[in-house]
């Protein structure tokens, strides 16, 4: 059996956020923030972005490549959710304008506008306008509708945080970890808002290990890989915990679908694999393959101190040894 | 990194998976956590990795509060290994390390029984800043008074006894202190409080007030485990704390103690009388090793006298120039404080052969380290013809040749092969003025491999074991 605890810290340091990351995220926030709050023509909504996704939940990997903005009206009227991304785009088109290439900064897409910050090394800020219900609950703009769906964004950091709680600090870093592994094995949808919030559900259902991050890693795999079999074969779908009594829709066609459950599966059958394994470089070269490089380009996974890339051992690896067992059972002098 | 610090890292990294495999929890960087199941229930401990880890074990301690006892660190830590006996990084081994963890939980909660009489009561005290070493002959006619010390730059020595003063003395040499014994305590003491709960009762509150009157500073404890005694020096001041000890290191200066190293030949070698013909380089050293080995009565003939150039090669120093080799070596030897060799010398030359029969016996061996070809072949001629063997010793070809030979040879063993020496270059001879013979340009440490060889042969001789062979010869020409 293989842990290497060391190895995913480790691995978690290349995937955690850059720096600049870090810096620039809040920068981009913060400037459409100032934009949407000054915006004469939004006042009437009282609008408040604030930070939502990934980046808000610390669950991102590196490199952000957007940031999530919630801009909740706290002052909404019966303006529907199509005019509402209106009047956003020509505040935020106004405000951005174009590109050195002269290329429009700002972008409206279905429910959300695009920003793009080429300052910030390709950031994106998505800015989704939000209304308020009855019952605390949101609701954005629906694709193609005047209508607005329900939404609670706020809830999932939450439940992340407890989740995290429950799980002594793993969980966080097993979102990551799978994350990561999503990027690495696909290359289409679905993304890692799906992987997140089904390996949540796995959690939420005592599926994933407690044990150590390496196997709450593996298992959260399988569960993933479990959940994608079931869907491709008779349309298990993932309830909405952030809205009782909803279920979870994402984005992607039948094909995305079959392909993730078949790379999915594979990842989970290597994984458990590698854990099971007594080699440490054996293991670390399955684990190395899973997780691939980070948004720089560098390799997360390292291997074990004294073995090559290819999993052999080097000659140092075996050099410090435990010799003769001197103490044998009931006999033998303590220090 | 380099081949040495990947070494490291790998044997860090695959013990940490080995424990992690067992079920204990790693805290990077170099902190796991796991539980151990004993027969009373289940126990928590943490283990980390210092920076000498491989090369020094892993610490250990037991997360609940546990009895002190024996084999517990100042910190808490379990004393899992002995500083002797560390070589074969047994903790490497995860299985044999969680067991001796388990076994130290039996221990403890049995009390120790049947342990290891181990004196290091010292290691559960904290250390004072003071690094001289106190040194004590027998303390059991001092034991329950106080005494006179004297502080010396290195030692702290024992006067004797003397009353408490009756205020508190500032003196850089002189110092008072109390000898306590407290039998074969079941828990180590590890404070004053602990400590004087040992103590007589009847002389702790007085020695209380004499430690807090700052009258005396020392306080020597006399303990027992088993059938060993042993001491634990330790300084004892007054603080806002109350009284604070600190162990100070010690060891026994008593003749017993001092000859203790000698060996298991000692006792045995106590009553051997030994002639050593030739006082130069190789009988020198061989004196020396035969002092050290514990031979009883000891004779060192040798006609020359200490010349400066022989100092480098030599057993005795500077001080004996002028004097005669015999002498010079006797003096050296006599004033050791571990010496129990009756030394005789005799700085007369053995020429006349009517000496030699009474010599070979009237001593239990002679042993020819004369290199002298006059001498050597009337000894080894005058053995031949009685029971009584000698041993000759020499280095030949400028140290290329060393060579001890039991002369006869003993039953069963054949004499060793002639070693024959080609006569030097006679351009290469050195000369020293007031020498007639070209100075050999034997090295030192040629000369004490001789001596050693000799002194093992002695010994076996002396103590009547039986030979294999007819000595030794060691030919290193092949090598040059």
């Amino acid at each position: 059996m293989a842990v290497l605890t060391d190895r995913f810290t480790k691995a978690l340091e290349m995937i955690e956020p850059s720096p600049e990351d870090k810096t620039n995220a809040p920068l981009a926030h913060s400037d459409v923030r100032d934009v949407l709050t000054s915006a004469d023509a939004l006042k009437k909504w009282s609008s408040n972005p604030v930070l939502i996704g990934s980046y808000r939940r610390d669950v991102s990997i590196r490199r952000v490549k957007d940031v999530d903005v919630f801009c909740r009206m706290e002052s909404p009227d019966e303006t529907s959710g199509q005019a509402v991304l209106d009047a956003f785009f020509t505040v935020l088109d106004n405000a951005y304008g174009t590109d050195d290439d002269g290329k429009k900064r700002v972008r409206r897409q279905a429910r959300s506008l695009q920003v793009a910050f080429p300052e910030y090394e390709g950031l994106y800020v998505d800015v989704v306008p939000a209304r308020k219900r009855w019952d605390g609950y949101w609701e954005i703009p629906t694709k193609d509708s005047e209508d607005w769906q329900t939404t609670n964004p706020d809830e999932l950091t939450t439940l992340k945080t407890a989740m995290n709680y429950t799980y002594g600090g793993l969980y966080v870093p097993g979102v990551k970890l799978l994350r990561q592994t999503r990027r690495t094995i696909l290359t289409s949808r679905p993304g890692g808002l799906f992987v997140e919030l089904c390996f949540y559900d796995a959690c939420n259902r005592g599926l994933v290990s407690k044990v150590n991050q390496t196997l709450t890693y593996v298992t959260g795999l399988e569960a993933i890989a479990t959940f994608l079999q079931n869907k491709v074969a008779w349309g298990q779908t993932l309830p909405d915990p952030t809205m009782q009594g909803k279920d979870l829709a994402f984005r992607a066609t039948d094909i995305q679908w079959e392909a993730a459950r078949d790379k999915f599966v594979v990842a989970a059958e290597k994984a458990r694999a590698a854990y099971d394994e007594q080699d440490l470089g054996k293991a670390a070269v399955a684990f190395r393959e899973l997780l691939g490089e980070n948004g720089d380009g560098e390799t997360v996974f390292s291997m074990p101190a004294g073995y090559n890339d290819d999993g052999t051992k080097r000659t140092s690896a075996g050099l410090i040894v435990p010799g003769e067992k001197n103490v044998p059972a009931g006999t033998g002098r303590f220090g | 990194m380099s081949p040495w610090d990947e070494a490291i890292a790998s044997a860090r990294e695959q013990f940490v998976d080995a424990l992690e495999q067992r079920g204990f929890t790693f805290f990077p960087p170099d902190e796991l956590s796991g539980s151990l199941t004993e027969r009373d229930g289940t126990h928590r401990v943490t283990v980390r990795l210092s920076e000498r880890f491989p090369f020094s074990p892993p610490s250990v301690h037991p997360v609940a509060e546990f009895p002190r006892s024996w084999h517990r660190e100042l910190d808490g830590a379990m004393c899992l290994y002995p500083v002797t006996g560390r070589e074969a990084l047994s903790w490497l081994d995860a299985d044999a390390f969680i067991e001796l963890i388990g076994r130290w939980f039996e221990q403890t909660l049995q009390g120790w029984p049947d342990d290891a009489p181990d004196l290091d009561l010292n290691r559960y005290f904290y250390a004072a800043d003071d690094d001289r070493l106190v040194l004590y002959d027998d303390l059991a006619p001092l034991v329950g008074r106080y005494i006179r010390l004297r502080a010396n730059r290195h030692t702290i020595t024992i006067l004797g006894a003397g009353g408490a003063p009756a205020k508190s003395i500032s003196s850089p040499k002189r110092a008072f202190g109390y000898v306590a014994d407290i039998g074969e305590p079941a828990v180590p003491p590890h404070d004053w409080t602990s400590l004087s709960a040992l103590i007589d009762p009847a002389d702790v509150h007085a020695l209380d007030k004499a430690i807090r009157e700052r009258r005396i500073e020392y306080v020597l404890v006399t303990y027992q485990r088993q059938d060993s005694r042993a001491v634990v020096a330790l300084e004892a001041h007054d603080t806002v704390e109350g009284i604070q000890l600190r162990s100070l290191a010690s060891a026994p200066a008593d003749p017993a103690t001092l000859r203790l190293r000698s060996g298991h030949d000692a006792a045995g070698l106590a009553e051997a009388d030994v002639l050593i013909l030739g006082a130069g380089s190789v009988g020198s050293f061989l004196a020396d090793a035969l002092q050290r080995a514990g031979v009883g009565k000891m004779t060192i003939r040798d006609g020359d006298i200490l010349r400066p150039g022989n100092l480098v090669r030599h057993l005795a120093g500077p001080e004996y120039v002028g004097q005669s080799k015999a002498s010079a070596v006797a003096a050296t030897l006599g004033v050791r404080p571990f010496n129990a060799t009756e030394i005789s010398t005799d700085s007369s030359y053995l020429s006349d052969p009517a000496e030699v029969l009474g010599l070979l016996e009237g001593y239990d061996l002679v042993i020819d380290a004369t290199a002298d070809a006059a001498v050597t072949p009337m000894i080894n001629t005058a053995a031949l013809t009685t029971d009584h063997p000698v041993l000759n010793v020499c280095v030949k070809d400028e140290g290329r040749l060393v060579r001890v030979d039991v002369v006869p040879p003993p039953p069963g063993t054949d004499e060793l092969p002639e070693t024959a020496v080609a006569a030097p270059d006679p351009t290469t001879l050195v000369f020293e003025a007031g020498c007639g013979d070209p100075v050999s340009l034997t090295p030192p440490y040629t000369v004490a491999e001789a001596a050693q060889l000799a002194a093992r042969f002695a010994v076996a001789m002396l103590l009547g074991r039986d030979l294999m062979t007819s000595g030794e010869v060691r030919d290193y020409r092949a090598t040059r």
